[in-house]
Parts: structure tokens; sequence; C-alpha cells
């Protein structure tokens, strides 16, 4: 008995954070309803977009945990080319992937019968993704090197911190270039 | 820059990619389809990322364990359970329950002090609880086969599970807040 409440102790504690991260994203999506109706399409890409940043800023923060452990990068040298190549590489998949996703997004309006506009949809995944990674990648980076240096473990304490400045910068992202384009193209 | 590296990382990493976009888009489909309930009661837009977050929680604890108890040797990988399995579960029903509490608790407060609309607080708790009990009996069924799965076939599933999970907990997360609306109503 007294190994399961431990295990629901544990597991709660970093529930409640992941709610609470969550909720403030949630709470920017259901801020942007007005945008969601004005971009045909643009609601379809919203998972696919912000499990991307999971998945792919989750990776690069656990790229840095491994190669700070191997000694492959040097705690006390914030950008060595290390750090930088992993951060080009992030920006790329970024760009790459949720442009594909815009593409992809139009497939999916056009299959249900919603108008939407090509290359709008392709140029808001490219540059959302680009300008999310752009913010947030640096910022993975050098929390992660600078937890390294206090000798803690960057794999046990980045995870929450991902999605959850993730969630939150991708969102705000999303809805800045979502207002770009309607005013350039309305 | 490291070339080597970026072609590396960019080739292993797309196909997963991909098939993770693929998959939330057709939660984003779904959405598509309910855009008129979102826009009139936003606050149900407001749970999908941490129903999301919870899902893909869930299924990153049950693939973790499920995972370290076929190594170890303590679980077989097929359909029955045994103490530790069961004490595992029981665990996981009781996180996920006081979650869907607090999930429902802290988005009704959030939404109240930002204006944005919302129904009956009882409503709001019941569709909450309704929501993340069925998401968490599909995510953990998954997880398990899928690990079972993948153990059965030589793979690891640390590396196979959590990326296919995660992906599906995603479009899984939305079709269970769809059909907790629709049995408890917007009352």
């Amino acid at each position: 008995m007294a190994r399961l409440w431990k295990m629901v102790k544990e597991s709660l504690a970093s529930e409640i954070l992941s709610i609470s991260g969550g909720t403030l994203a949630g709470l920017g999506l259901a801020k942007i309803t007005g945008v969601l109706e004005a971009f045909p399409g643009m609601i379809i890409m919203v998972p696919g977009f912000m499990g991307l940043r999971g998945n792919i800023l989750g990776a690069l923060s656990a790229r840095l945990g491994t190669a700070l452990h191997t000694g492959l990068i040097d705690s006390e040298e914030l950008f060595s080319q290390e750090t930088i190549s992993n951060l080009v590489t992030s920006l790329f998949l970024s760009f790459f992937v949720n442009a594909l996703i815009g593409l992809l997004s139009y497939f999916f309006c056009l299959a249900l019968g919603v108008q939407a506009i090509l290359w709008k949809l392709v140029l808001l995944g490219a540059l959302s993704g680009a300008l999310a990674s752009i913010i947030v990648s640096p910022f993975i980076a050098v929390l992660a090197i600078v937890v390294f240096r206090h000798g803690v473990d960057p794999d046990n304490v980045m995870g929450p911190i991902v999605t959850s400045v993730g969630d939150v910068t991708a969102l705000v992202c999303l809805f800045l270039v979502a207002k770009l384009i309607l005013w350039i193209g309305g | 820059m490291d070339k080597v590296m970026f072609k590396r990382v960019v080739k292993e990493s797309v196909p997963a990619l991909v098939v993770a976009a693929i998959l939330g888009m057709a939660a984003g489909a779904m959405m598509q389809l309910k855009l008129e309930m979102w826009a009139s009661l936003p606050i149900f837009l407001m749970l999908v990322p941490p129903l999301n977050d919870l899902g893909n929680d869930i299924s990153c604890i049950v693939s973790s364990k499920i995972s370290t108890l076929l190594a170890l040797g303590i679980i077989k990988p097929e359909m029955r359970i045994n103490a530790v399995l069961k004490e595992n579960l029981v665990s996981i029903s009781i996180v996920a329950f006081l979650s869907a509490l607090y999930l429902g608790a802290i988005n009704y407060m959030i939404a109240g002090g930002a204006g944005v609309e919302t129904i009956s607080v009882w409503s709001f708790l019941a569709i909450c609880i309704v929501a993340v009990s069925l998401l968490t009996l599909l995510v953990v069924t998954i997880s398990i086969s899928v690990a079972f799965v993948s153990w059965r076939k030589g793979l690891d599933p640390d590396n196979v599970t959590i990326p296919i999970c995660t992906s599906v907990s995603d479009v899984l997360g939305i079709v269970c807040l769809l059909i907790a609306v629709a049995i408890i109503g917007v009352g």
C-alpha cells in the first residue's frame, strides 16, 4: 500500500505541473477563436503544430543532455559548435516539418470541404514553426547547460519545462503569424 | 557546423515527425468539424492542450513502467493481470481521477477569471471526469498492447511505445472530449 501511494504522489506532482502549463496554452487557444474562425484550415494545424514542438524541442533537449553527459559539449561554453549544430538542426526541422503540416492541412481542408488557401497555410506553418524554434531553442540550450553546471541532470528537469514553454510560445507564434498573414492577404 | 550530425538527425527524425504530424492533423480535422462548438464555448477549447498533455503523460508513465517490468522479468508479455501490474494500474487510475478533478477545477476557475464563457460547474467537472476516464482506459490499453507486441518482436518498447502512443493519444484526447460533451451535454 505504501508503494502504491508513493507512485500516486510522484506521478500526481508532475501531472499537476503538466496540466497547469497546458491550461495556460489552452487559455491562449480560447482567446484566439476569432482568428481560428477567420483563417480557414488553421484549427486543423493546431494539434499537429503543438505536438511537434514537443517532438522537436524534446528531442533537442534529450540530445543536449546526452552530449553534456558524454562531454561532447563543454558546460563552460554556452554556444559551442556542437550546440549550434543542434540548434540549426532543430530550426531546420521546425521550418520544414511545419511547412509540410501547412501543405497537408490544405489537403485535409479539401477533403472536409473547407475553402482554404494553400500559400497561406504553408506560410503559416513554416513561419510560425521557425519563429517558435528561434525563440525557444536557444532558451532550452542555455537552460540545459546552466542546470548541468549546477549539478542537475537536464534529463530529469527539462521535460516539463520544454512542454510548458513550448506550448505557450508555439501558440503565441501561430497567432502572431496568422494575424500577419490575414493583414497581408485579407 | 557538424554536417554529419545534421544529416543523421534529420534522416532519423523526419519519418517519425511526419507520422506524428499526420495523426495530429487527424485530431485537427475533428476539431474543424466542430468549429462552431469550440468558437461558441471556448472553455472546451481550453481543455484540449492540458487533456493532450495528460494523455501523453499517462502513456509515458505506463509505457516506461511496462518496459521496466518486462526487462526485469516481473511480468510476461501476455494479457494476464498479476499483483505488480494490478498495483500499477490502480495507481494510474487514482492519478487519472485526481488529475481530472484538478483539470476541471483549474480550467473552470481560470476561464471564469479570464472572462471565457462557461457552463455549469457540475456539468463541466462531469465532462472532465468522463473524458479523462475514457482517455485513460484507451491509452493504458493501447500502451500495454504496443509494449507487449514490440517486446515480442525483439524491439525496445522504450523506443517504440512512447512515440506511437503519444501521437495516438493526441487524437484520442479530442475524441474522448467530444464523446464526454455528447454524453453529459452543455447545460
